[in-house]
């Protein structure tokens, strides 16, 4: 039983995985009575019902498109990621930074080397690099129009900056990056606090009046995924420096 | 449609299930793991989904006034959220296996008994 490729733990396995499976799924598509998991007949059911009518709120807010609405922006996602559910957000990227912290804590701190790039790299390196920043950038200025948001721009970010320690290029320092991550950090509970004294809720948005559809819209919203953009490129570049320590 | 999505989901769901019962080496149960969570984020995307329905994004006022038939934003917020905790989970399960290596001098979860 020790052999990893041994053939009947593995038929035994997959037979009980099967079944599991075939009965799961049979569950997830019946349509008796009862709760459905997947009603897609009656918009009423689902969860984003409220959400997508924009009266979570106010019972009477609708949207309207070119014209002021309730502090929202064009991108539903982004409203339900960075208003609605702020604080959710925010404590998953404090989740986010104590992994990485963990991650430094755990890793041994021996020398690893990396190979020396070949001279298709070294020379693609700051080209590429370029053109990862400008995407990243436009992600997460354009995150309240358009698909994308933070998230998906501070990983493109750190991904340029993998590329240039591949290459072996000086980029940016291991100590500029916390220092971004920290300002980042504590100016998304800043603002939290400043919209507490000007409105009274904590992580309120403050900016309201815009038209939906601009590129300045939606308040404090493409602020906050900015912030965000900032600390989750930060701390993931974190991770690539901790990783190839020292070369 | 939504069949093909929950199908196609669950199936990745038990793939992954199945590396992490089978599997001896570390790096491959990681992997497996991510494959686990590849298909719970695409399920709950899925039970989002309505028949012909629009991303939920507002582009003009046609758009507001199909509100009806737009595809469930909740899930994918969560799902957005859940990809990145991934990824840090990843990270900090890969630096303890490489702590393994160091102090076992070997990959696979057996390696105390061979010690003894």
């Amino acid at each position: 039983m020790k052999d990893e490729k041994s053939l009947f733990l593995n038929i035994v396995t997959l037979l009980i995985l099967s079944f599991m499976a075939f009965y799961i799924y049979k569950v997830s598509i019946d349509t008796g009575s009862g709760i459905k998991i997947t009603d897609n007949i009656t918009p009423k059911m689902r969860v984003a019902d409220k959400y997508l009518k924009k009266n979570v709120l106010d019972e009477k807010s609708t949207y309207a498109f070119g014209q002021t609405a309730e502090d929202t922006s064009a991108n539903i996602v982004t409203s339900v990621v960075v208003d609605y559910r702020l604080f959710d957000t925010t404590l998953e990227v404090i989740v986010l930074f104590v992994t990485i912290l963990g991650f430094g804590f755990v890793i041994p701190k021996d020398k690893r080397s990396i190979k020396k790039p070949s001279v298709i790299l070294y020379r693609w390196a700051p080209i590429l690099m370029v053109l990862m920043l400008i995407i990243g950038g436009y992600m997460f200025i354009n995150g309240h129009l358009s698909p994308g948001g933070g998230f998906p721009a501070g990983a493109i970010i750190s991904t340029s900056i993998l590329i240039g320690v591949l290459s072996g290029r000086k980029t940016v320092k291991s100590k500029t990056l916390k220092v971004i991550e920290a300002i980042a950090g504590i100016s998304i509970f800043i603002i939290g606090i400043v919209s507490f004294f000007i409105k009274g809720n904590f992580f309120q948005n403050f900016i309201v009046g815009d038209r939906i559809g601009d590129l300045f819209s939606g308040g404090l919203i493409p602020v906050f995924y900015g912030l965000i953009a900032f600390k989750v490129a930060a701390e993931l570049s974190n991770i690539y420096f901790e990783f190839y320590e020292e070369c | 449609m939504t069949k093909v999505f929950i199908l196609s989901s669950l199936s990745l769901v038990f793939v992954g299930l199945y590396g992490v019962l089978t599997r001896k080496n570390i790096v491959k149960i990681l992997i497996a793991l991510n494959i686990i969570e590849t298909g719970i984020n695409m399920l709950l995307v899925a039970f989002g989904y309505i028949e012909g329905g629009l991303t939920p994004i507002l582009q003009s006022d046609l758009s507001i006034a199909n509100l009806d038939k737009m595809v469930d934003p909740v899930p994918q917020a969560l799902v957005l959220t859940s990809i990145v905790i991934g990824l840090g989970t990843t990270a900090f399960a890969l630096a303890l296996a490489i702590r393994y290596k160091n102090t076992h001098n070997s990959n696979l979860i057996t390696a105390t008994d061979e010690e003894g």
